[in-house]
């Protein structure tokens, strides 16, 4: 027989009213008005399940060294292990989901070395018509590892697209040095990918030629400077056209920098107010300022006419000497700050040896006293291989008024172990020889000693500039040294200052010093320190 | 009694047939299970009737009939009515109708009695089926439900309505009916009784995921243990098969 | 008999409902034929009862949870099943609304046909009762459906069911054919619910009229101002016509003593502004409202005129607002969504309401809303409608439909698919009409003899459909014999088949006055002759003095001949001018031309010459030619006079 062998259970009358129906499932008496699919809650619960077709494994992807999570497609968001953040990214990672109504999320705590990440999720749905059900389940998300793009880019070389190369022909890094201050004071260097050293100069490399372009614009802000743009075809597409280009951008810096002597050609000098063609550089903005310390006639020379008919520096400040003020009388012509006088100078080093004196014009008026070690160009008895310079001893104006010596600024003698209360940032950067990298304290070759002495010098010449140029300070920023550092050599500072007091009583002059107040905290580094 | 059946994977058996006291309907399948179940049935008890209407399969639905006639809907072909005719006892009659609700099954639910139709239908056609169907006819609807047929399956001795109708209306329908209702489900909780059932006075087919406890609802409500052809009650085929299946 | 045909005389004039004669009035009865016809309720059969018996498992159920109506058995409870109420209420339900009470139903629908789905009432008399039933059913749910609040409406809307729009009322003055119709709009709510009193509230309503106006007295001793008056407006597409108009007609003299009744209006107002879209209709703010915002010129013009038209409504309706108030009826056609918020709207110092029981529809048709129409429907409302029912055939035709109902097993007959209200007798009527038209027109006298003689048509068989064009000049064969100048017929019907000569058309003419030759005049005053003065009353009939048929003959005879003769000598005179004219042309000719012409050439006419010139000429030229020619015979004519 066909038919099914249950045994048939006939219907009693039901005491209660809403009992209208059987459960279809176990036979339960039911309110059939209001039950869903003609069962009991206990059948709806057992064979109803509106967590199917909702994923229970995942995988999440995390950038190990950035520790952003991957947020599909294509962004990388930064959340903290159970945080809000990335529940929010785990329920968008989970298929499914935004059919049903999600009640409650949390995280299951596990170990972060486990790489999984559990989460229990609570959600409701309509079964049937007027049914809702809830139901509570856990899903592990596996953590796999995957580079972000950016961290991809940031360990593979050579990915520039657009590169600055700035390039001054001295034998010295100041301009450098004080272009790094520039560059760190107003963050041009943030799009940089990277920033190398290469002999005499620095390169920029740009993930992108509009930002070279910028970097090009802000320097020809600051520095007199011409520059050329040049490009290289990497790759092009002949059905599209497009082509990917590198871009090279050549900055070259005036080779003439502060307290440099200068002999222009004649017709130059001419054209600038009929200046005399010796001239000292005062100052480097974004031309060159020339000043005549005989007349104190200033003149500033264009880069645009510079580039025009290009000359050198007759002598830069490695040549100057030391001289002692025997005399001064001011003429009382002054300009600026800068005082006309007449001064008889002598050699430091021939001080107790003969008698010689130069008797000079100097617009240092104001800063010099008699005693005084100024320094300064020692032009008699040099020999200059210089056309420019030969062609004014030649000429008939000018050839007689060579003067001996040409003072560029006082001499400040400073003990070797002296500790400012104050410092600079440097810029991270790679240096293009191996020979050049201080990164090895201890100095393998001779070359390299070499190299790293000169560096120093340079720094050290640099941080002097900034301590006597007021008005190059306040293009830079000044740190206050750190807590421990300062009062490491507070003590030392008092015996310094000691030595100072003994130094300005033997020099008249005690060096200058940077107030306290023109520094800026360094927060940057009070937090790394905690 | 009550037998589950199954009409090509599909469990609405009330669709692809037509169970009355006096002949069954049964749609044209690819296999013929479904028909052989009938055939064990019913064989040499009435007359059981291979046909298609207007074309389809779901017969059920789109006709309705009792032990007295039937009526087909306006789409049904000549050459299926002429099947029809020639395949049912003369005595019922057959009469095609004119009606834009033309899923008959779905909007009379009928025994030998009375009939409780969609509140829609055209007064002609209430007309016409109590003419052809010899029956009562209320405009009512089962669970504020207008679809009578499908929701409601009734034969002379009891019926089953939509498992949402409340008390009250069962009382009241069951009090214009003159039979025993229940609300209650087939087909492992489906609401459309109609559709997912057949019955006549002595036989329920029902869908193969009916439940035990649905299908003892089934046979208590239609009385299928008592009842046999031709009223002979419990004494007649099925008391040799109960036997049988004792020994 | 005199005094019906003085009471006919009165139905020739149109008579204004609140000014009717006296005499009419005295007489007037309401025609109420609701005599309710027992539903047959199906008796309880044995096999039910058995059943009953049998089966104690069945519940009871003593209360209809739908319509909440109690009933103590089965049958009863069963034939509240099958009830208008129960199913209403089923369906109204399965359309979401509340279902009614008995009381509320019955008085929704209940109130004019006590029983819809049975008895016939003379409004619906036309129509099968259980059409009529379902009709009224379905246009009940549809009303409901169209409306947000049901509750509202079962107040509100009972006027809204759709019930003849005319009372009828006969008078024992009139012959039993004629009945008196009246707008029922014009009675308020409550004088409709018992029709009983109608006639008592017509008779209560009665004017005395107002003597017009010499000169424009002022407004506040106006006595129209201050007694009852109606208020009308219609509004539809960027029109708005409204007007106040009096119920007591003003009475103009004319010249010559003739007494003109006239509406007398007591203020009117019509605004017109461009609202709606053209060449895609629909109102701007409708457009909106499913569009989105248009940006066009043409768009802000209209939405600035909706809103100034909204205005200008609003402020006409705040000056007339006592008046208003005052109102007895308020006629307003205002359909659609806008038209009736600018009317209905909450808004400040909102005139009309909504719910305001005054407030009805037009039972008619109406055109744009101008100042005419109003007026125009004012008239139509307010005249009395004249109708002329043959009662005994429509009583004949009842019994006979009854009958078949009675003959027929099943409850209702079924009603035609085609046109549902039409009985057999109006079919058979109609076909008569037809075929004895075709026949009159053809002028066959003895088909049309014999047809009328095969289908017995009464004598006073009257054209339907009544109210088509034709049919309401001629209503009888006769006078459409008459019309069409057919003396044979019209001597046919008159002595043959017994025609009416006194018969009016519904313009109130007799047949012979719609005679258009002496022929046919003759034939009814042959006709007059042969049945004798006392068959007809002729001088109704306006047949002038009976002359004998050799009489007519021989004066027509005469006529004939005298007419020959006439024509005879005017022929003859022709003919002489022609020769003269043709011997004096031919002289000139040889005078005038010279030889050149071959003497064997035929002469042509002038005209045939003038036709030559002016073949393949343009109309234009031809015309010129024309001019030409006429000025130089005017130049000719001059000469000669100056010669002479």
């Amino acid at each position: 027989m066909s038919m099914d062998l249950d045994a048939p259970v006939y219907l009693q009358q039901q005491e209660q009213v809403a009992a209208t129906i059987l459960c279809c499932n176990c036979g339960a008496p039911i309110d059939g008005t209001v039950a869903a699919g003609a069962l009991c809650t206990d059948c709806i619960r057992l064979s109803v399940d509106v967590t199917q077709g909702i994923q229970r494994e995942a995988t999440l992807h995390c950038c190990k060294d950035c520790e952003r999570w991957l947020q599909p497609p294509t962004s990388w968001v930064v959340a903290a292990l159970e945080s809000k953040e990335l529940l929010a990214l785990c329920l968008r990672r989970l298929k499914g989901l935004n059919k049903v109504r999600i009640i409650d999320a949390s995280f299951i705590w596990t170990e972060p070395h486990s790489r999984r990440i559990r989460m229990k999720i609570t959600i409701q749905q309509e079964a049937f018509v007027g049914t809702i059900v809830q139901q509570q389940f856990e899903v592990e998300f596996v953590v796999a590892s995957q580079q972000c793009p950016d961290c991809q880019k940031s360990f593979t070389p050579n990915t520039w697209r657009a590169s600055v190369q700035v390039r001054q022909k001295v034998p010295h890094k100041r301009t450098f040095l004080y272009l790094e201050q520039v560059i760190l004071k107003h963050g041009a260097h943030s799009e940089t990918v990277n920033i190398k050293e290469a002999p005499n100069g620095l390169d920029f490399y740009f993930s992108a030629r509009n930002s070279a372009e910028k970097m090009v614009e802000f320097l020809h802000s600051i520095v007199p400077c011409t520059s050329k743009k040049s490009e290289e075809l990497i790759s092009m597409d002949i059905h599209t056209s497009s082509r990917s280009f590198k871009f090279s951008f050549s900055i070259e810096i005036i080779p003439i920098c502060k307290d440099d002597l200068v002999a222009m050609p004649l017709k130059l000098a001419r054209s600038l107010g009929n200046i005399s063609p010796l001239t000292l550089c005062h100052r480097v903005g974004n031309s060159v300022n020339l000043i005549d310390p005989q007349t104190l006639q200033t003149c500033e020379v264009p880069t645009a006419i510079y580039w025009r008919n290009p000359f050198k520096n007759l002598a830069d400040i490695t040549e100057l000497r030391e001289f002692i003020v025997m005399d001064i009388e001011s003429t009382g012509k002054s300009n600026g700050r800068y005082l006309l006088s007449e001064v008889t100078v002598a050699r430091a080093s021939d001080l107790g040896r003969n008698d010689v004196t130069y008797f000079t014009r100097s617009h240092l008026g104001n800063v010099i006293h008699v005693g005084d070690s100024v320094l300064g160009y020692h032009l008699t008895g040099a020999n200059y291989n210089n056309d420019e310079f030969t062609a004014i001893e030649e000429s008939h104006q000018y050839g007689s008024r060579i003067p001996d010596v040409v003072l560029v600024k006082k001499h400040y003698t400073r003990s070797k172990k002296s500790k400012r209360n104050w410092r600079l940032k440097r810029m991270a950067r790679e240096y293009e020889e191996e020979a050049t990298a201080p990164v090895v304290n201890v100095p393998t070759t001779k070359k390299q000693e070499q190299e790293q002495a000169r560096m120093e010098q340079d720094y050290e010449m640099f941080l002097r500039d900034v301590e006597e140029d007021q008005e190059l300070r306040q293009t830079l920023d000044l740190y206050k040294v750190r807590q421990q550092q300062a009062q490491d050599h507070q003590m030392e500072m008092d015996e310094e200052d000691d030595e100072d007091e003994e130094d300005g009583l033997e020099g008249g002059h005690a060096v200058p010093k940077i107030n306290m107040d023109d520094l800026l905290e360094d927060f940057d580094e009070l937090n790394m320190g905690e | 009694m009550a037998v589950r059946a199954q009409f090509e994977n599909s469990n609405e058996v009330g669709v692809f047939s037509c169970l009355t006291n006096a002949y069954a309907i049964v749609a044209v399948g690819g296999s013929e299970n479904f028909y052989s179940v009938f055939e064990s049935e019913l064989q040499d008890v009435i007359p059981i009737c291979h046909a298609t209407i207007a074309g389809t399969r779901i017969v059920g639905r789109l006709v309705v009939g009792n032990r007295k006639g039937l009526l087909v809907p306006t789409t049904t072909t000549d050459q299926e009515l002429q099947h029809l005719r020639n395949t049912l006892p003369d005595s019922v009659k057959i009469q095609r109708i004119e009606e834009r609700l033309s899923a008959l099954g779905n909007v009379i639910c009928c025994n030998d009695h009375v009939a409780i139709v969609h509140p829609d239908l055209e007064r002609e056609t209430e007309e016409i089926i109590a003419d052809v169907l010899g029956v009562e006819v209320f405009r009512q609807t089962v669970a504020d439900n207008v679809l009578t047929g499908s929701y409601m399956a009734l034969s002379n001795s009891g019926g089953i309505v939509h498992p949402k109708t409340s008390i009250r209306d069962q009382d009241e329908l069951s009090s214009l009916l003159q039979v025993p209702l229940v609300a209650g489900s087939v087909n492992r909780g489906s609401a459309v009784v109609g559709a997912g059932m057949v019955v006549n006075d002595w036989l329920a087919i029902t869908g193969l995921d009916t439940t035990a406890t649905e299908l003892s609802v089934v046979e208590s409500v239609f009385r299928l243990g008592e009842m046999a052809p031709g009223g002979a009650g419990a004494a007649g085929v099925n008391k040799d098969s109960i036997v049988e299946s004792f020994y | 008999m005199e005094d019906t045909t003085r009471m006919e005389e009165l139905l020739k004039r149109p008579l204004y409902v609140y000014d009717l004669p006296q005499e009419l009035l005295a007489s007037l009865t309401a025609k109420t034929t609701g005599q309710p016809v027992a539903e047959e309720a199906a008796g309880p059969s044995a096999e039910e009862l058995e059943q009953a018996a049998q089966d104690s498992a069945i519940a009871t159920s003593n209360l209809c949870p739908l319509c909440n109506v109690s009933y103590s058995t089965v049958q009863d409870q069963r034939s509240h099943v099958r009830s208008d109420h129960h199913r209403y209420n089923v369906k109204s339900q399965l359309r979401g609304n509340a279902p009614l009470g008995e009381l509320e139903f019955s008085k929704a629908v209940g109130e004019l046909d006590e029983s819809i789905s049975g008895s016939e009432s003379s409004e619906t008399e036309e129509e099968d009762g259980d059409g009529a039933a379902e009709t009224t059913l379905s246009a009940l749910l549809k009303k409901q459906a169209k409306l947000s609040h049901p509750d509202e409406d079962s107040t509100a809307n009972v006027a809204g069911v759709p019930k003849s729009p005319l009372l009828w009322f006969s008078s024992s003055g009139l012959p039993s054919s004629k009945s008196l119709g009246i707008y029922r709009a014009m009675f308020s709510a409550a004088e409709q619910e018992d029709p009983r009193h109608l006639v008592d509230t017509i008779r209560r309503k009665q004017l005395a009229p107002i003597k017009g106006r010499t000169n424009n007295a002022s407004k506040a001793q106006d006595p129209a101002a201050s007694g009852p008056h109606i208020f009308m407006c219609m509004i539809g597409g960027g029109h708005f016509a409204a007007m106040l108009v009096s119920l007591a007609p003003e009475i103009h003299r004319k010249q010559g003593g003739v007494e003109d009744r006239q509406a007398r209006v007591i203020a009117h107002k019509s605004i017109h502004r461009y609202t709606t879209r053209r060449k895609q209709g629909g109102s701007q703010s409708a457009s909106d409202a499913s569009r989105g915002a248009a940006h066009s010129a043409g768009s802000s013009l209209r939405r600035y005129n909706e809103a100034m038209l909204e205005k200008e409504i609003r402020d006409t309706l705040t000056e007339w607002r006592d008046m208003i108030d005052s109102a007895e009826l308020l006629f307003v056609r205002a359909t659609g969504k806008t038209n009736r918020k600018i009317l209905f709207d909450n808004y400040d110092g909102q005139v009309l309401k909504n719910k305001d029981p005054r407030i009805r529809g037009f039972p008619i048709n109406t055109r744009r809303a101008t100042q005419g129409e109003l007026l125009r429907c004012f008239k139509e409302l307010t005249r009395v409608k004249v109708s002329e029912v043959d009662e005994a055939a429509l009583a004949a035709a009842e019994n006979k439909r009854k009958e078949e109902e009675a003959k027929a097993s099943t409850p209702a007959p079924k009603p035609q698919p085609q046109k549902p209200k039409l009985s057999k007798e109006e079919e058979a009527a109609l076909l008569h009409t037809s075929q004895l038209q075709a026949l009159i027109r053809r002028s066959k006298v003895p088909a049309l003899m014999s047809y009328i003689s095969n289908n017995s048509i009464p004598p006073s068989f009257v054209f339907t459909p009544t109210d088509s064009p034709q049919n309401f000049r001629c209503p009888t064969p006769l006078h459409l014999a008459s019309n069409l100048n057919a003396p044979a017929v019209v001597t046919a019907l008159l002595t043959k088949a017994d025609a009416d000569p006194g018969s009016l058309s519904s313009e109130g003419r007799t047949p012979f006055e719609l005679a258009g030759d002496r022929a046919t005049r003759d034939a009814f005053r042959v006709a007059r002759h042969t049945l004798g003065e006392s068959k007809w009353d002729w001088e109704t009939a306006k047949v002038p003095a009976a002359v004998s048929k050799a009489d007519a003959d021989s004066r027509a005879e005469k006529e004939r001949q005298a007419a020959n003769e006439e024509e005879s000598s005017r022929r003859q005179a022709d003919l002489d001018r022609l020769k003269r004219e043709e011997a004096e042309k031919s002289a000139s000719a040889r005078t005038t031309k010279s030889g050149g012409r071959t003497v064997g050439a035929v002469e042509k006419s002038i005209a045939e010459k003038r036709e030559e010139e002016t073949r393949g000429m343009t109309p234009e030229m031809r015309t010129r030619l024309e001019r030409e020619r006429r000025a130089r015979a005017a130049e000719e004519r001059f000469k000669k006079m100056q010669g002479k």
